[in-house]
């Protein structure tokens, strides 16, 4: 696998397409690609939980974090939404980036239910719960556990933080903040007058206490 | 959906038959298959994780069964024949509904 640069990284997820009639309810903004980049290159540079793995990306939407995922040289990247229209959108970048490795499914991440701790990753920008699904960021970090034998990296809001600490405490997980972003959320998402504003977020690793690494 | 897909999201309780949920019924529906690019050690650390049998039984009802042995080989690792066929059925093979595979009500929970 020959070395991709950050900058390159994210200048070729500049290409992904989003969105066209994003849902509100649904939460559905992307991550942009300068996130998108600098949080894989992390993942895959500093624990090396990209390379030759099985990722899910669970609320994969267009695809950005899956398609990212898969440059840096992911054996199979599976991404789940609840959404046709984003997964339409996603199988259209894949193709326009002519990648293989990945695969799409439709289904509500809440009620599903893999077989335990198969894929060794699970990336994810899952919704946070701020449009009447309240808890739905913590709902997609529990299904994620049970999904990942490795690790799962998740963006949280940086005011839930002592929350989601108390979370993984009693889960028994261990938790590692590794950046801290500005995210500029579109202003609809917070009844905000301005057209868009920034929110302070986590990039989080969980993994397992017992696990060797 | 990819076979190897397929294989992590079904619960395979022993005993339990397709039909009652388990393992993930697969449908023939449409049957497509694309290139994707070999890789040796991919597919080597894959093998261990994957329920054999149901991969088998999957890659048969797609008709694709691709000389797969009921049986994993002994010391498969560098048999480079027998694991580009394994990289076919779980990579390069899929079913494809004419909508997008929608398999939450047929997953427990
Ligand atoms: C914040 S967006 C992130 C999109 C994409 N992962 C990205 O990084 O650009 C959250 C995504 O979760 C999806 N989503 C919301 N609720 C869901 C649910 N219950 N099950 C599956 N996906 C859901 C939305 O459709 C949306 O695409």
């Amino acid at each position: 696998m020959k070395k991709l640069k950050l900058k390159e990284l994210e200048s070729r997820l500049q290409q992904v397409d989003d969105f066209e009639n994003p849902k509100l309810l649904l939460e559905q903004y992307p991550t942009r690609p300068h996130i998108a980049a600098c949080m894989l290159y992390t993942i895959h540079n500093t624990f090396d939980d990209i390379e030759n793995k099985v990722v899910a990306d669970l609320g994969c939407g267009c695809g950005v974090l899956s398609i990212g995922s898969v440059m840096l040289g992911a054996g199979l990247c599976v991404g789940f939404d609840i959404d046709a229209d984003a997964l339409e959108i996603f199988s259209r970048n894949a193709e326009e980036f002519d990648l293989t490795n990945i695969d799409m499914i439709q289904c509500d991440v809440c009620s599903l239910a893999a077989r335990s701790k198969t894929f060794d990753t699970v990336i994810m920008n899952p919704p946070f719960g701020t449009k009447h699904n309240k808890g739905m960021d913590m709902t997609f970090l529990k299904v994620a556990l049970q999904m990942a034998q490795t690790a799962v990296y998740s963006l949280h809001k940086t005011s839930t933080r002592k929350h989601i600490q108390k979370k993984a405490d009693e889960w028994k997980v261990k938790m590692e903040v590794i950046a801290e972003l500005r995210y500029d959320l579109p202003a609809s998402y917070k009844f905000h007058k301005k057209s868009s504003v920034d929110i302070e977020v986590d990039l989080i690793r969980f993994s397992s206490e017992k696990l060797p690494n | 959906m990819k076979l190897l897909t397929h294989n992590m999201l079904t619960s395979h309780v022993r005993g339990v038959r397709p039909g009652g949920g388990f393992p993930l019924r697969i449908q023939a529906t449409e049957v497509k298959v694309n290139n994707v690019d070999f890789n040796q050690e991919f597919v080597a650390r894959m093998i261990p994780k994957v329920e054999w049998g149901a991969l088998v039984e999957a890659a048969e009802s797609l008709g694709h069964l691709s000389d797969l042995p009921h049986e994993l080989p002994p010391e498969y690792e560098n048999n480079e024949d027998f694991l580009r066929k394994v990289h076919h059925v779980l990579l390069e093979v899929r079913n494809a509904p004419s909508s997008t595979s929608t398999i939450h009500h047929r997953l427990p929970g």
